[in-house]
């Protein structure tokens, strides 16, 4: 203990004599719309060129601490232009606006504010986070959460309490397809979903799409969450972390060759159980996780870049790591292990600021394994699902601000769904089984145009051609695309779209719950390809004089061949998954509602999602429509950040949803048993879905001190108060007697409840 | 320092504090309805019971079996089963539990049960098909030693009627001797074995099975093991309750088991159970 506390006095002490008075920005330019990256995009801090982005876009330069203006500029584009006070090291997204003047008139704009951007942006029902904004708000255990900040996105909805799922518009969980790097993350949590597997500190750039997607975009009918690692080159070391509660993590970068080779590496592990081991080794937890993030980019020259991107991580739970005395029975032995592990290789090639070329080859791997034994008995439980993907993008800029792009995805998936082994005893009554294992193939082929059509109207088009092979059995999916905005006036624009979705794979759950083991399944000769089209009318207006805008959608889903257990199917004793499944359709519609501030001191969002959203199965509740598990009526979600003064920020979130829905049993009955000795109770349900449970509201607040502003080491301490007014947040639902009155009644349990927390940051 | 630590760390979780549960409270009520179940033991009888469903908040459901039966048994009803015009008329054995001892039935015919609610004259019908008994040739219970557990090894003997697809039922539960007071319901948990005669069609069928009782068979116990040819519709049903046996309210789908009891619940079954009470062997 006393090394240390020795150790992080000489932290601190070291820390001090690293002051300066530099900061250092980084960032990524964009283009509006596409949410393409934007090369040779020249930075500028007041009109003095500091940098010029590389071929992903990424951006990185030193400038004085103080106010400056910020612009960038590129040959057809609006000038992108704000001011800025830089007291920290700072990470600023440029997106940058085709002009719908001529090419080759170089016209510089007024200012152009984030909300209008979004005003003139045709992309619909996108919305772009970023880490600093993340890192921000409150937290639980002081672990800045990605997708928990997704969750409060308008549109979106999530399960129980304390799990990663998020649903977009009514789909289900398995509808949104989660990216890091270019390669498929099947299992988004930690600790049973608490948190998610993104080490914030490594994260570039981070969006959501829920609706509007472009031809090059699909694989799930809902969403697509877009997060990129921090990329590009480096100008010096970097290095970044956090100690909290639970956990602790570091990210460093450093550039091997200046300008042309940076490597980066991210870990976190949590360390709960070695605390507690080591302060008293009668307090045990046979839990922990980690992950671990690497990256390296090269820049061969102006045309040619490549990077390699891998993720590995695991969950492990294993009561063998506890003492004799703390296991109690010491025949019993139970371990579970979640891991993922993801790779990508991507090559950029930029033969000119007209043309470009992205090209990655991914691979990502899903695994789950549970192994129990006692006195001689053991069960042992094994899924997993690898892909493997290769994706190519080509795209042409035309005159006129008119784009082609087209390209090909095509994924191969290699799936054991279950396997499920029983030895000894226990093999008499649950038998060993597995399920036949699966390979499918995914392939896309797709071309986009945008055009404005006129100084008012842009047009974007685009055709997507899917199929997806397994059994021997090939399905063609056409997947039309279409985004049209007209601009109303200089600050108000109205937008539509419509698209269609394919998706070849099906994650089933229980309709109880979710679980880390539920099983993936890819289409097969007797399960079909899951489609869904949609389409969202929307109104976007900007209000300049407050650095804000308000923005309305409405959209209706409708979807087909969703997958879901039969009535009656046992989840333990199944290993026949295709005969337990069946296919159905079911529909959303909703109004989102987002009105979004962004000042120098204020940051924040109020979001009002109305939806509905049903599902009809012609084998499940009598075949009569049903509402869906999240039929959330209402969500509500206010998130701010305020710069109280230059070291100090407080912050807030208060949610409200809706309360989901279950099928309780609502009667019983009793029968003479088989043999006649005795009688049993049977249970009665409800129609599917019938009863909506509590609504819950919760509020987290958090504070931050920062470091000076001058402080070249700089340090954050974050406090947080999760679930401030201590309400339950439902996590289950049970039945149980009510002390008072002696009656039984429906009740839901909180996963937690108040939860202080305190975590430091650090970044030199 | 050490405790310090342990102090400050133990506090800190422990001003975590756990809210109270929320509450739902629009849980409909389920309606009561009649519910039927049968049995026919050879030389005995046949008993049909006749009770009320109860809401799953209802504390009832936590009874033991007597007082279960006597919370929801519906007496003074009028109970008969029709096969054309003859009718077979029920006493009431004890509350909500009805008996005649005519079963002379013919095999394969179909037979309607009718129930008259004395609470509202509502008549409730139900319709099987008599199943003629098969009778074992052998049958016996021999100790299996697990590690931690001991179980029983269950062997019966029979022949099966080859005329047609046949359906079977094997039991099997801790003898206790019955309350002469009571309607001689047993509270010990029932292992079912179904099977089919697919494969052995009129040959003579060998089944055996492992039966699991939560406190174990030891050499020398008494057990109950009943045994009945079946209908597809009761194996069915049979079937799909041993999906939910886990007692794990997520480990299975929802599920409202079948009934053939008409603006009711419960299963109306025209099998007749075989029981034998054996010792378990070594």
């Amino acid at each position: 203990m006393k090394n240390l506390f020795a150790f992080l006095c000489s932290f601190f002490l070291l820390s001090s004599f690293l002051f300066g008075q530099k900061v250092t920005i980084s960032g990524f330019a964009y283009e509006f719309g596409t949410g393409e990256p934007m090369p040779f995009t020249t930075v500028l801090i007041d009109s003095i060129p500091v940098a010029t982005t590389t071929q992903n876009g990424s951006f990185n330069f030193q400038t004085d601490r103080g106010i400056h203006t910020l612009s960038a500029t590129f040959v057809g584009y609006q000038i992108f232009t704000d001011r800025y006070h830089f007291q920290n090291d700072t990470s600023i997204t440029i997106q940058l606006t085709p002009s719908v003047e001529k090419l080759n008139e170089f016209v510089v704009v007024e200012q152009i504010d984030f909300a209008k951007e979004i005003v003139q942006n045709n992309q619909m029902s996108t919305i772009s986070l970023s880490p600093r904004e993340m890192s921000m708000l409150p937290t639980i255990a002081g672990e800045t959460d990605v997708i928990k900040v997704a969750q409060l996105l308008p549109g979106v909805t999530k399960g129980f309490e304390g799990t990663n799922d998020y649903f977009v518009r009514g789909g289900d969980a398995d509808q949104n397809l989660v990216l890091l790097d270019g390669a498929t993350v099947y299992n988004t949590g930690h600790l049973f979903g608490f948190l998610s597997v993104f080490n914030p500190d490594i994260l570039g750039d981070v969006q959501l799409t829920s609706g509007g997607f472009t031809a090059d975009q699909g694989g799930r009918l809902s969403s697509i969450l877009d997060i990129k690692t921090l990329s590009g080159q480096a100008d010096s070391m970097e290095v970044a972390g956090s100690i909290g509660i639970i956990a602790s993590r570091i990210a460093y970068r450093q550039p091997i060759k200046k300008d042309k080779l940076t490597i980066s590496l991210g870990g976190r592990r949590t360390y709960i159980d070695q605390i507690l081991r080591t302060i008293n080794a009668e307090v045990q937890v046979p839990y922990f996780f980690y992950d671990v993030n690497g990256r390296v980019d090269y820049q061969h020259n102006d045309q040619h870049s490549l990077y390699f991107s891998t993720y590995y991580g695991a969950d492990v739970l294993d009561f063998s790591r506890l003492d004799d005395s703390q296991r109690g029975n010491s025949d019993f032995n139970s371990n579970f292990d979640l891991t993922n592990s993801m790779q990508t290789v991507g090559w950029n090639f930029v033969p000119n600021n007209r043309q470009s070329l992205t090209t990655t080859f991914s691979r990502t791997q899903y695994d789950y394994s549970l192994n129990s034994s006692f006195e001689g008995n053991s069960i042992d439980l094994f899924g997993a699902i690898e892909d493997y993907a290769l994706r190519t993008k080509w795209t042409q800029r035309l005159k006129n601000n008119q784009k082609i792009t087209a390209g090909y995805d095509g994924i191969l998936h290699s799936i054991s769904p279950s396997k499920f082994t029983t030895t000894g005893t226990i093999n008499d009554f649950i038998p060993s089984s597995q399920s036949r294992g699966l390979e499918a193939q995914e392939h896309a082929v797709y071309v986009q145009y945008d055009r404005p059509i006129s100084s008012l109207l842009q047009l974007k088009i685009g055709y997507r051609q899917s199929m997806g092979i397994a059994d021997g059995k090939t399905y063609w999916n056409p997947e039309p695309r279409l985004a049209l905005r007209y601009t109303l006036t200089e600050n108000s624009s109205v937008k539509f779209s419509y698209s269609r979705m394919s998706q070849y794979l099906h994650r089933v759950s229980s309709s109880a719950v979710s679980l880390p083991t539920d099983i993936w399944y890819s289409i097969t000769k007797n399960i079909k390809p899951q489609t869904a089209d949609q389409v969202a009318l929307g109104y976007t207006r900007s209000i300049p004089t407050i650095k804000s805008y308000v923005s309305f959608e409405g959209y209706y889903k409708h979807m087909n061949n969703l997958t879901e257990y039969q009535e009656g199917t046992n989840l333990l004793l199944t290993a026949s998954f295709e005969d337990q499944l069946l296919q159905g359709s079911g529909y959303s519609y909703g109004l989102e509602s987002l009105f979004r501030h962004e000042s120098n001191r204020f940051k924040g969002w109020a979001s009002y999602t109305l939806s509905w959203t049903n599902r009809q199965f012609d084998q499940l509740n009598n075949g009569k429509e049903f509402a869906a598990k999240y039929d959330r009526r209402h969500s509500v979600s206010l998130v701010g950040q305020y710069d109280l003064t230059d070291r100090w920020t407080f912050s807030a979130i208060w949610e409200f949803l809706s309360g989901s829905r279950f099928t309780p049993i609502v009667g019983n009955y009793a029968i003479l048993n088989p043999s006649g000795t005795g009688v049993e109770l049977v249970p009665i349900y409800t129609d599917r879905n019938a009863v909506s449970v509590s609504n819950s509201h919760r509020l987290d607040l958090g504070l931050i001190f920062k470091s000076k502003p001058s402080a070249r080491f700089k340090s954050e301490w974050h406090f947080s108060v999760y679930n401030v007014y201590n309400r339950a947040t439902p996590s289950s639902i049970v039945v149980r007697t009510n002390p008072e009155t002696g009656n039984l009644e429906y009740v839901q349990p909180a996963l937690f409840g108040l939860i202080p927390s305190v975590a430091y940051h650090f970044r030199f | 320092m050490k405790q310090v630590v342990t102090y400050l760390i133990l506090s800190l979780f422990a001003w975590a504090c756990i809210p109270e549960d929320l509450p739902i409270e629009n849980i409909p009520q389920a309606s009561p309805r009649l519910v039927v179940s049968s049995a026919i033991r050879p030389e005995i009888g046949m008993a049909v019971t006749v009770t009320r469903s109860v809401s799953a908040l209802d504390g009832a459901t936590q009874l033991e079996p007597e007082q279960l039966i006597s919370a929801i048994a519906v007496s003074g009803a009028n109970v008969r089963m029709v096969k054309n015009d003859d009718f077979i008329t029920f006493q009431e054995l004890f509350p909500g539990v009805y008996g005649t001892q005519e079963t002379d039935l013919e095999n394969n015919v179909e037979y309607e049960l009718l129930v008259t609610n004395p609470n509202n004259n509502v008549t409730t019908k139900a319709k099987s098909t008599y199943k003629k008994p098969v009778s074992l040739i052998h049958v016996d219970a021999k100790a299996v030693k697990a590690t931690s557990d001991s179980l029983a090894e269950v062997t019966v003997v029979f022949f099966d009627d080859g005329s047609e697809k046949n359906w079977y039922m094997a039991t099997t539960q801790p003898f206790s001797e019955p309350d002469d007071d009571g309607p001689l319901l047993s509270d010990e948990d029932v292992f079912t074995h179904i099977f089919t005669d697919e494969g052995k069609n009129g040959e003579r069928i060998i089944e055996s099975f492992i039966a699991l009782d939560f406190d174990g068979y030891e050499v020398g116990d008494s057990v109950i093991v009943a045994f009945s040819s079946i209908s597809k519709d009761y194996y069915d049903f049979l079937d799909a309750r041993e999906n939910d046996l886990t007692g794990v309210e997520f480990l299975y789908e929802p599920y409202n088991y079948p009934t053939n009891v008409e603006n009711g619940y419960g299963f109306f079954s025209l099998h007749v159970i075989e029981q034998h009470i054996i010792r378990v062997l070594p």
